[in-house]
């Protein structure tokens, strides 16, 4: 028994310390729920019957070392999320789409998990999961959130059941999972991540040993050295350096020669000059004798350059292909199936792609709507936030059309299907995104411009000197051209951006901003005009307040209220469920009524909350519809009223409240000089009010998606809008966007459009991006001139020859270093400096 | 010092032998999940029982 005593000991002291936590998923243990399982004799709360089903399962499979091990709770609750209804691919055809099958009789799947977060979990599901019969081989890759399985199938149907079983057996475990496509990106994301890997390591080593040598090289120029040792030092310098450059390099000189053949002049032209050229020249020193006349190579600077440049490369692109996930698909944002009515009364589980305009079909609540479609049985609300930016749900009845997209809310909706999935305004969205991008000014970097002058000017320098020494003294001409090309060869000035870029980075992941494209700091100089969606970005949902009938009895209607509200699919039941309560109710025929509100019977007295002419309809003076806030009654007797918090200027109650900082967000934005303007899809009066309390003056309401990009291409200077959102109908005005940022909250699609993503939801952080924009600029500025002024400098000297080649040597490795130290201030506030009242410190 | 004719060239050997190390460890997804490996140490195997094979060792 010692696994499972010392499992409970450990966990004893977590649990006793956070009593309101779940065991199970470390989320607060809803007021009103009062679930306790029992692990090895000792009770632990959880906050709901799928969390309390995953820790008996995962208990009785013998795999409690998940709880002692994993690093953090889940933070999910089964059955929230991305969940799919396993049920939903029983059908042949619709799990097809998402399996291969082989010849030997298998299927292979690919899932996208939700829930997973450490080791721990990819270990609990890799066991957990080995019950299943006929399953071969499963395997939890962390970094892309998604498992792989194979199991025995000879056909369809079988391939099916084994899917749903799989799928059953991870929600078991208390995890969620969507069938996902075969994940074609994902595997080149990993052949691109191998391929770089093993370019670093190369470099690496390689670089490692050249140093050496060189350092023992250049030790032997101020103490002396027999030449044929050094000879041999330099020569070996060659051999490694070759390798570095022949194996490690490679990405740079493939992008040049792409890059040169479209009839451009990127940033890797110059790289791959310099590295080929420092090492052709460096070579051509050697192999004509040069070492014995004192003539000095440069193979230790062309290894480390190739390596720091490879390194950099290799954290931007595991930034991208992390956070732009390459599934971010018109797929990801519809459901996987979707239930059929056929006219016979069957049911089936179809495709959404499979839809055809007249096809009904079936919303079960809390469900996503898979096609444009008419409502023909139910009535209920179906929340547009993510795709309109409206904040309120929106009543539907028969014969109101619900968009594609929308989600249910607590009834179960009949629709016609109006138009076909890839009809839809929803669909139309990608579209959009990719026109805007195509349409964005393409941001040059100040090095890309200034790289192809350069270069030139080193080559046409470099070959004057030639014809000019030709006349001078001929026996002259290919050392100084040499010591003319190494000394103006472009280093620095090449390393100069991307260590900087690397090391802002850095700096910002640890203020909480994720930099999914590192060019938006250089575009960020640009940006005069800040937009903002409101719904979600500015705002955030509402805090109630509760008015009890008889004083003293508030903290009892709160809990009652807040137990009404469990699992109900509802935008306001989420707001409920935020509301502190300190004692459980036990539910009997908990129901919701669509439209109306939620009721059910607590020790024999029937409870409603709900819209006053629902709830209490007994009562003597009811409000006006609309009016009243939400009432608790008892028996039809009024016990208490809800409202949202007014509005300061008393505008009237709203369902939401500005998000903490937005106030301090713009008025740090104005003392940059900037404009603030609100771009939402939401109600004028609505948008009004938000912008009113921001002092905001440019605003507009009701927007739909394309014109929200059309509105920032009116920006006086082109790219000089910043948009920051966090709805679908935000990304192809992010697509659009001299600088996107996204929020955390928003979905993968509107993330995948953005150039940075605020990791935390503080708003501040656009703030600190400008700034810390502005601090990178400056310091590649410095570094960029520091480096031309060296190479311009040295050149006068090394084409006069009068350049020691130990000197240029120094002065090169010098320059280098202290254009890496530069960038590297960028780093020195090691952790996220935070004031007493615990906000961010913004960049000094 | 003529033993350096020995061990220069023998360095770059060891490094050339240490590169392909790395090209076969990258091949070979030993660097695609750090993670996870380094935390499989603590986690028992279960037996065929269901119930981790360390539980009969420790009682």
């Amino acid at each position: 028994m010692s696994t499972l005593t010392r499992f409970s000991q450990s966990s004893a002291t977590a649990s006793e310390a956070t009593s309101a936590t779940c065991f199970h998923c470390g989320l607060s243990v809803p007021p009103g729920v009062d679930i306790e399982v029992s692990v090895n004799g000792r009770d632990q709360r959880v906050c709901c019957h799928g969390c309390e089903a995953a820790v008996q399962f995962i208990h009785s499979a013998g795999l409690d070392d998940f709880y002692r091990l994993r690093q953090a709770p889940t933070g999910h609750r089964p059955g929230e999320g991305i969940a799919a209804d396993p049920a939903a691919f029983a059908n042949p055809a619709v799990a097809a789409q998402y399996l291969d099958r082989d010849d030997a009789g298998r299927a292979h799947g690919s899932l996208a998990l939700d829930g997973v977060g450490c080791a721990a979990c990819a270990w609990v599901l890799e066991h957990g999961l080995v019950g299943i019969p006929g399953l071969h081989q499963v395997k939890v890759d962390l970094a892309s959130g998604r498992l792989s399985a194979s199991w025995d199938a000879s056909d369809d149907t079988e391939a099916a059941r084994g899917l749903t079983r799989l799928l059953a057996g991870i929600n078991a475990l208390g995890f969620d999972a969507v069938p996902a496509q075969p994940a074609h990106e994902l595997a080149l994301h990993e052949q691109q991540r191998r391929r770089s890997l093993t370019a670093i390591g190369i470099a690496g080593i390689g670089a490692m040993q050249v140093m050496m040598l060189a350092i023992a090289d250049y030790a032997g120029l101020f103490s002396g050295m027999a030449l044929d040792h050094r000879a041999l030092l330099i020569w070996a310098q060659m051999v490694l350096t070759g390798v570095v450059v022949a194996f490690g390099a490679q990405p740079f000189f493939r992008t040049a020669w792409h890059t040169l053949r479209a009839g451009r002049m990127g940033i890797d032209v110059p790289v791959a000059l310099a590295i080929g050229l420092g090492w052709g020249v460096s070579a051509l020193v050697v192999l004509s004798g040069g070492i014995s006349r004192g003539e000095h190579v440069y193979f230790d600077s062309v290894a480390m350059f190739t390596f720091f440049l490879l390194l950099g490369r290799h954290l931007e692109q595991s930034v991208r292909h992390r956070f732009a996930r390459a599934d971010a698909e018109l797929d990801a944002l519809l459901p996987a199936a979707v239930t059929r009515l056929d006219g016979d009364g069957g049911r089936q589980s179809v495709l959404p792609a499979q839809l055809r305009a007249g096809d009904r079909i079936e919303i079960p609540p809390g469900g996503i709507v898979a096609a444009d479609g008419r409502v023909l049985e139910g009535q209920g609300e179906i929340d547009c936030a993510a795709l309109t930016g409206e904040s309120l749900p929106l009543q539907v009845a028969a014969g109101s059309d619900v968009p594609a997209g929308s989600r249910n809310g607590p009834a179960r909706l009949r629709l016609e299907v109006l138009r076909p999935a890839s009809h839809s305004a929803l669909a139309a969205i990608p579209q959009l995104l990719a026109r805007a991008r195509a349409q964005r000014p393409r941001s040059l970097h100040l090095a890309d411009r200034v790289a192809g002058v350069i270069v030139t000017a080193v080559l046409v320098i470099a070959a004057v000197t030639a014809i000019v020494w030709w006349f001078i003294d001929p026996a002259r001409v290919l050392p100084v051209t040499l010591a003319t090309l190494m000394v103006t060869c472009p280093c620095a000035f090449a390393l100069a951006t991307p260590v900087t870029l690397t090391a802002a980075t850095l700096r910002l992941r640890r203020l909480g901003i994720l930099l999914v494209d590192p060019t938006a700091l250089e575009r960020a100089r640009t940006v005069v005009t800040a937009f903002f969606d409101k719904t979600g970005t500015l705002t955030e949902p509402g805090t109630l307040r509760c008015e009890a009938m008889t004083a003293g009895t508030e903290a009892e209607c709160v809990n009652m209220a807040v137990a009404l509200q469990q699992d109900v699919p509802h935008p306001l039941a989420v707001v409920f469920r935020r509301l502190p309560v300190s004692r459980r109710c036990e539910l009997e025929a908990h129901r919701v009524a669509a439209g109306a509100g939620v009721e059910a019977r607590v020790d024999g007295r029937h409870w409603r909350l709900g819209r006053p002419d629902w709830a209490g309809t007994d009562h003597p003076d009811l409000p006006a519809a609309g009016e009243g806030g939400i009432w608790l009654t008892e028996d039809g007797a009024l016990r208490a009223r809800f409202h949202f918090d007014a509005r300061p200027d008393g505008s009237g109650p709203h369902g939401e409240q500005l998000r903490p900082g937005a106030r301090e967000t713009i008025r740090r934005l104005r003392a940059r000089g900037l404009e603030a303007a609100i771009i939402s899809g939401d109600s004028a009066d609505r948008v009004q009010a938000v912008a009113a309390e921001l002092g905001i003056t440019r605003w507009w309401a009701g927007v739909d998606p394309a014109s929200k990009y059309s509105l920032l291409q009116d920006t006086p200077v082109q790219g000089g809008a910043l948009y920051v959102g966090d709805g679908l109908n935000d990304a192809p005005a992010l697509g659009g966007a001299g600088v996107a940022v996204a929020m955390a909250s928003a979905c993968d699609f509107t993330r995948s459009a953005a150039d940075v993503i605020v990791l935390d939801d503080r708003l501040e952080a656009v703030v600190d991006l400008l700034d810390g924009a502005d601090r990178t600029r400056r310091i590649i500025r410095q570094n960029l001139l520091w480096a031309i002024s060296y190479n311009l400098l040295a050149m006068p000297l090394a084409v006069t020859g009068m350049i020691a080649p130990w000197a240029a040597a120094l002065g090169m490795s010098a320059s280098s270093l202290l254009v890496i130290a530069n960038a590297a201030r960028l780093l020195r506030q090691n952790r996220r400096p935070r004031t007493s009242t615990g906000e961010a410190r913004p960049w000094t | 010092m003529d033993v350096i004719w020995v061990l220069i060239p023998l360095s770059v050997v060891l490094v050339l032998v240490a590169v392909r190390a790395f090209v076969w460890a990258v091949r070979t997804r030993q660097f695609d999940d750090l993670d996870r490996e380094a935390a499989r140490i603590l986690f028992e195997e279960p037996g065929q029982d269901g119930k981790p094979h360390g539980e009969q060792r420790h009682d």
